[in-house]
């Protein structure tokens, strides 16, 4: 039962307090894990279960753009915990923030060499012969270069959650860097690499009266601590940035942005090209209809243009964030992600 | 029940919103901003450049110089990487049977596998 005007009252009171306090700080990426492989930056971890009943693992690579525990968020939010839950042996490759020895980092240092053998590693932790692919946000963009490049890893199927194609779509950060308004270096700073500042305020000008209408959500549910907590959390991880490897982002100018390289699906890889095409495994194309930072009209082409016969769409109704982290995932995204990994598993 | 406060802001945040949210895809705004990101850039350039001057002149250390430093720092963290991807391949040119670098992207003209 909802409380009453007073009680809320008394609420709100207690929930101002404890965050003007700063005492209402949530733990996040709670769920127990540990560290198989590390190289560089990148980072391989295995969440702990008891009951792994599904195979092969999934490995879930995240993006370059920001910190992982977004998959992790809160108990009750994470996508990570339901999927254990669900049987499923999870693993999670994400990268340490960059500093200037990664400024030279390009697709292929992620696409050709810390991948691979993070699932090399993997593929040994889990003995198991192949595993199940997902790649979130920019991590969607990796593993789908990885799944094109590399067809000898054993790689049974594949999922992009919220995975930019058409760049033309993107909105506002894109079109600065199309018709030569921005040059990738007007970005980069002396230390080789975009700072996570320029990526934050190119994030929030996306919706500019944004800020504050989630404040003024935020003083309105104050009574809330569900909604405090979760609030709070997903505020914290969206201001949390990571600086942008100034080779990756070249390239991802050059040949994502100006050229729409993935929506052709033909893209310069190394010394030569890959193709989309040449993706055969089952494949999962998830994205969701009010997603700002990747909107679903750039995620959509994916689908076909990947070359596998069994290549399918998952529409979400929900954000960008709340497909991972918020109520609606674990509503309506969750089970459904769960019914596609389960059915392209054994267990 | 939503409460009259909350309304009224929506009343008016609503349009606001979705007019601001086009101008910021408008022509007019990408090229406005891309004029003061460029002003800025360079105000702030030539600002660290008289700063990092005045300090020199007293023989101070400026950002600019640990910044070159940690530059340095950098370029041999990647050698030391390079040369320790190099000894790995080396060690294990195999793993499972499955070559370390095998992507079949395809050629461009003229030049070899990458």
């Amino acid at each position: 039962m909802a409380p009453g005007v007073l009680e809320r009252q008394i609420l709100r009171t207690r929930n101002g307090l404890a965050y003007l306090t700063g005492a209402s700080h949530p733990a996040m990426g709670q769920t127990p894990r540990d560290l198989v492989w590390k190289r560089d930056k990148a980072r391989l971890w295995r969440y702990r279960s008891e009951e792994r009943r599904f195979r092969p693992p999934v490995l879930i690579v995240h993006s370059l753009v920001s910190k992982s525990y977004i998959l992790d968020l809160l108990p009750n939010t994470s996508l990570i915990r339901y999927l254990l839950r669900e049987g499923f042996d999870i693993f999670l490759l994400d990268w340490v923030p960059p500093d200037p020895a990664d400024a030279e980092n390009t697709l292929e240092t992620y696409v050709d060499e810390y991948i691979p053998e993070a699932i090399e590693a993997l593929l040994e932790e889990a003995g198991a012969d192949e595993l199940t692919l997902i790649g979130y946000c920019f991590g969607g963009v990796l593993t789908l270069l990885l799944a094109a490049a590399h067809s000898e890893l054993p790689i049974r199927s594949m999922m992009a959650m919220a995975t930019p194609c058409d760049y033309r779509e993107m909105g506002f950060m894109s079109n600065m860097f199309r018709a030569d308004r921005l040059n990738p270096e007007d970005m980069i700073d002396e230390t080789g690499l975009v700072p996570a500042r320029a990526l934050d305020e190119g994030f929030q000008s996306l919706k500019p009266t944004e800020y504050v209408t989630q404040r003024v959500n935020f003083f309105q549910n104050l009574w809330n601590d569900e909604f405090v907590e979760g609030f709070l959390a997903i505020a914290f991880w969206a201001r949390d940035q990571v600086p942008f490897p100034g080779g990756v982002f070249r390239q991802t100018v050059e040949r994502l942005i100006r050229r729409n390289a993935l929506l052709e699906g033909v893209i310069p890889h190394g010394r030569g090209e890959v193709r989309l095409a040449d993706i055969r495994c089952p494949f999962l194309n998830a994205y969701a209809a009010q997603d700002t930072i990747t909107p679903a009209a750039s995620s959509v082409p994916l689908t076909a243009l990947v070359g596998s016969e069994d290549a399918r769409e998952l529409r979400l109704e929900s954000g960008h964030i709340g497909f991972v982290a918020g109520r609606q995932a674990a509503k309506v995204a969750r089970p459904q992600i769960r019914e596609w990994l389960a059915s392209h598993s054994e267990g | 029940m939503t409460p009259l406060w909350r309304k009224a802001y929506d009343a008016i945040e609503q349009p606001l919103a979705a007019g601001s949210e086009a101008w910021v895809q408008s022509e007019t705004f990408m090229d406005l901003a891309t004029v003061g990101f460029r002003v800025q850039r360079r105000m702030l350039r030539e600002l660290q450049q008289n700063t990092e001057r005045w300090l020199h002149l007293w023989g101070w250390v400026s950002r600019g110089d640990v910044v070159r430093l940690s530059n340095q720092v950098a370029s041999l963290e990647r050698q030391v990487r390079e040369l320790r991807r190099e000894g790995d391949h080396r060690e294990h040119p195999l793993l499972n049977g499955r070559s370390r670098t095998r992507p079949n992207s395809r050629q461009t003209s003229g030049r070899s596998a990458g």
